[in-house]
């Protein structure tokens, strides 16, 4: 089993991680915030694969968190659940110093791409409401029909 | 959420919004015509600097623009230009065509025809009524024909003059409305704002202005356009000049104005029209003009020097008046070629036949016309010096030629059977002739004869002679007659040619007179102590066939020597033409058969009767041959016996007195029953060539007339393809450029709706995953 210290040190290198992800995902963000304003669909599309990138790491570091989060619950016998990254800075005294500015510049990072995600979201919404009614509008005819409905494939040799 | 982060995602919200308004006008005007596709444009609104942090503010629209290629809209506007030009050009020219060909049995060029035709069908049957009537009836055909081209070309031109004024009101009016855009314009974009559908607008009206005029379109820094037309400016951005219809359309002098000066419009619908107006009417006017004029004159040709069903005429009166164009109150001192007529007389010669009607004889007299000095008056004076003919002028300028009761005249080519009128080859008067004059008499030259009833001395006096040392065979013959011995002595004197001819009145082996002496014998070549006596038979000869010589000449026929026809051997006549070359020699030796017709030249034939011939007393008879009667085209300029009157295509016109009375058609070269030799000259009309129509007969002058406008029809009907195709292209280009395509605006609406759909989902992920993190901080 691996002592606190080492686990530590290894949630220190995650969150350093972290900080940087959540850094390009900010970077991600703003420049779909950029698409989106342009209304260009191929910018937006583009806007959109680089944050999928981002997207598929950040997965890969929540498990590697989540299983370092169980590691110290383990060590100091309590519940994975219980702990955040201000009560590990705190249990670990002054080996925690380093983290608990790690985690301030996390906090500060993530509460920016939530910020921006939520801004992007609406904006993102509201544009794709406005689209689909006004393309319900020129190309549905009859009532209750949806555009998402689609139509029908045909065999036309049949 | 701050008030900042609030407005900036009002701004996000309605920039979206203008973005789907601007789809939507684009998606509303698909189909209007000139409508640009317009594009939003948006930019990052200006940041702010706060808490000593600049932040973002969010998104702005700048402008909506139009997607639009001056340049392309200039070559669409000229193009427009064109096309209109080659419309209008079409439009009239296939009206042309319709009304030139008519049908394909009522056309000018067909009825053309069908006149040829009847006048050959009479031909074969001169006597035939209905023939004839027909055709009179179809010559009437081709003059109403051409009368309707003629008006039709004049109502043409007056309809082309009226588009024109109409159009022009049109051009006033899109002039007016851009002027009205440019105020609005103007007024509408102050500051970054484009009044995009103004411009479209008014590039719309441009675009129609094009359509009936060469135009040019200049825009200046506010916006506003100068419109030119021909160089000049239609419409300023602060004004709107009128344009204007001006000139005469009957005399195609028609031209578009703008402030009372001309205006040089060569494209658009007006420019072509002007084209029309001034250069392929009148053309065409005038060539159906030349056309008319000059089947007037071929056919008048002809027709007034044939012969009517009843034979020579008693009376003839003349069509066209002679004018007192120096307004002196003396019409007869007008030379005839000084244009007082509606055609031209040239110098040359009118031969005028005068018939016994109780014998048939037929006496045949040239008229001489010099164009520079041949006056009204000296052509009556002529025609009053024919035996039996009385010519003059009534009080409306027209000639009037009346023959003396029992005669009759006419101007046919036809020749005279019995040309030896007075007796002078081999006939039962005792006669003696000179040689061609002139003679050198001097005054007081004398010639000593011996009658029979007394001996006399003839004295030449001075005063008989313009010129006594070339006194001229009339002069001596008319100093002879007057000499009351010659009465006396039953001898007279006549002029063959320019020879001289004494000889006794009686005829007969009894009849004789001697030349006894005088010092005039050597002026005359003759000698002193020469017996002149009668004979009991007369040689007569007797002319037949068709004169088929193309110029007119006069033959003079003397015998080689002393003798007997049939009878003594080597027993010639010569045969001598107009300029005294032998032209051939008959053999009147023993071979002949008195009464024998000989083949001379040119279908003329000859048969000489029993009798002497003698050589040594200058025995001669002289043949007018004419291939043309009136080579001055002095009948034609009178009108008399015209088979059309007018001298243009409005006023053609088959002579009424034809319609009336059909027989009188000139149909015959001599009268005679059967005889259909003036329509033969006729037919030869249709195909000749007429140097005044550019070396093309009548038929290939008319019918090029038609094969021009033809021509032009598909030159203009290729030219306008080309165009056409040309405008398309541009068109399309434009519609790529500038137009709205639905599909791709609809595409890019689903493209935009997917994609902030599919931003959307990834975003909530993104909002999800951030929650968890800031869950464990």
């Amino acid at each position: 089993m691996k002592d606190a210290t080492t686990t530590l040190r290894q949630l220190e290198a995650y969150v350093q991680e972290e900080i940087g992800a959540q850094g390009r995902l900010l970077a991600a963000l703003e420049a779909q915030d950029a698409a989106l304003r342009s209304h260009e669909p191929e910018r937006i599309a583009h806007a959109t694969g680089a944050l999928d990138a981002e997207l598929e790491a950040q997965g890969n570091r929540a498990h590697k968190r989540r299983q370092l989060l169980e590691s110290l619950a383990s060590i100091w016998g309590v519940a994975a659940s219980s702990l955040t990254l201000t009560s590990i800075a705190e249990r670990a005294g002054d080996d925690g110093e380093r983290l608990a500015r790690q985690r301030h510049e996390l906090e500060r990072v993530t509460r920016r791409v939530q910020r921006l995600a939520r801004r992007n979201t609406t904006i993102a919404r509201f544009h794709q409401r406005l689209t689909a009614d006004v393309l319900q509008a020129l190309l549905v005819q009859d009532e209750g029909v949806q555009v998402s409905d689609g139509g029908a494939l045909v065999d036309a040799e049949a | 959420m701050t008030a900042l982060g609030i407005n900036i995602g009002l701004k996000s919200l309605l920039a979206a919004q203008a973005s789907l308004e601007t789809i939507g006008h684009n998606l509303s005007n698909a189909n209007t015509p000139g409508y640009s596709r317009q594009t939003l444009h948006v930019s990052t609104s200006s940041p702010l600097r706060l808490r000593g942090l600049t932040q973002g503010t969010g998104t702005q629209t700048d402008v909506v623009s139009r997607t639009v290629d001056s340049l392309l809209h200039g070559r669409i506007t000229a193009q427009v230009a064109s096309l209109g030009r080659i419309d209008a050009r079409l439009d009239i020219v296939e009206n042309v065509e319709s009304f030139l060909r008519g049908g394909s049995d009522s056309g000018a060029p067909a009825l053309l025809k069908k006149m040829f035709q009847s006048f050959a069908s009479l031909s074969t049957a001169p006597e035939d009524s209905v023939l004839r009537t027909g055709a009179v009836q179809s010559s009437v055909s081709v003059a109403s024909s051409i009368n309707q081209l003629s008006t039709n070309t004049q109502t043409l031109s007056r309809n082309v003059f009226l588009r024109l004024e109409t159009d022009v009101a049109t051009v006033n009016e899109l002039a007016n409305t851009i002027g009205d855009f440019n105020r609005q314009i103007v007024n509408s974009e102050s500051g970054t704002s484009v009044a995009n559908d103004l411009r479209d607008q008014r590039e719309q009206k441009i675009k129609e202005l094009a359509k009936y005029v060469d135009v040019r379109a200049v825009e200046d820094a506010r916006g506003a356009v100068r419109v030119l037309v021909g160089g000049r400016i239609l419409v300023s951005p602060t004004t709107v000049e009128r344009l204007e219809v001006g000139g005469d359309p009957s005399s195609g002098n028609v031209q578009v104005e703008l402030e009372g000066e001309a205006v040089a419009i060569s494209s658009g619908e007006i420019g072509g029209l002007l084209a029309i107006q001034q250069g392929f009417l009148p053309k065409l006017a005038s060539e159906v003009d030349a056309f008319a004029r000059n089947l007037i004159l071929e056919a008048n040709r002809v027709h007034s020097t044939g012969v009517p069903r009843g034979g020579p005429f008693r009376v003839l009166i003349a069509d066209n008046r002679l004018q007192d164009l120096n307004s002196d109150g003396d019409v007869m001192g007008e030379l005839l070629s000084a244009g007082a007529l509606p055609f031209d007389v040239q110098s040359g010669e009118l031969y005028v036949n005068v018939i016994d009607e109780s014998t048939g004889e037929l006496s045949k007299h040239r008229i001489a016309i010099d164009a520079s000095r041949t006056t009204a008056q000296q052509l009556i004076n002529s025609l009053n010096g024919i035996p039996h003919l009385s010519a003059s002028v009534d009080a409306q300028g027209r000639t009037q030629i009346v023959a003396d009761a029992g005669f009759g005249f006419d101007f046919s080519t036809r020749l005279d059977g019995g040309p030896d009128h007075l007796g002078s080859f081999g006939s039962g008067h005792a006669s003696i002739a000179t040689p061609a004059g002139p003679f050198a008499l001097t005054a007081g030259d004398t010639l000593d004869f011996v009658g029979p009833n007394s001996s006399f001395t003839f004295t030449f006096q001075n005063a008989s002679f313009a010129q006594i040392g070339a006194a001229t065979a009339e002069e001596v013959a008319a100093a002879l007659n007057a000499d009351p011995n010659f009465q006396i002595n039953g001898l007279r004197a006549g002029v063959v040619g320019d020879s001289v001819v004494v000889q006794t009145s009686g005829t007969g082996a009894i009849e004789s007179f001697q030349l006894s002496g005088g010092t005039a014998l050597g002026a005359f070549g003759w000698s002193a102590g020469t017996t002149v006596t009668g004979s009991d038979s007369d040689v007569a000869p007797r002319i037949s066939g068709t004169y088929l010589g193309s110029t007119n000449d006069r033959w003079t026929f003397r015998p080689n020597m002393d003798g007997t026809i049939g009878t003594t051997p080597g027993l010639l006549v010569e045969v001598f033409d107009q300029s005294g070359t032998k032209i051939t020699e008959l053999d009147i030796g023993p071979g002949y058969t008195p009464g024998d017709e000989v083949e001379i030249l040119s279908g003329v034939k000859v048969a000489f009767g029993f009798g002497d011939v003698s050589a040594s007393q200058g025995d001669l008879f002289e043949l007018d041959l004419v291939a043309d009667s009136d080579t001055s085209d002095v009948l034609v300029a009178l009108g008399m016996n015209s088979l059309f009157t007018g001298s243009d295509a409005q006023t053609i016109a088959v002579r009424e007195a034809l319609t009336n009375d059909p027989s009188l058609l000139s149909a015959s070269l001599s009268g005679a029953p059967g005889d259909g030799g003036n329509l033969l000259r006729m037919l030869e009309i249709e195909n000749a060539s007429v140097s005044a129509l550019d070396d093309q007969s009548l038929d290939e002058y008319l019918s090029d007339i038609v094969s021009k406008v033809a021509l032009e029809i598909d030159s203009s009907r290729g030219a306008r393809e080309a165009e056409q195709f040309l405008l398309d292209g541009l068109e399309a280009r434009r519609d790529q450029v500038s137009g709205v395509n639905t599909d791709e605006e609809l595409v890019h609406m689903i493209e935009q709706e997917q994609a902030f759909n599919a931003a959307a989902q990834y975003l909530r992920v993104v909002g999800e995953l951030s929650n968890e993190l800031m869950s464990i901080l």
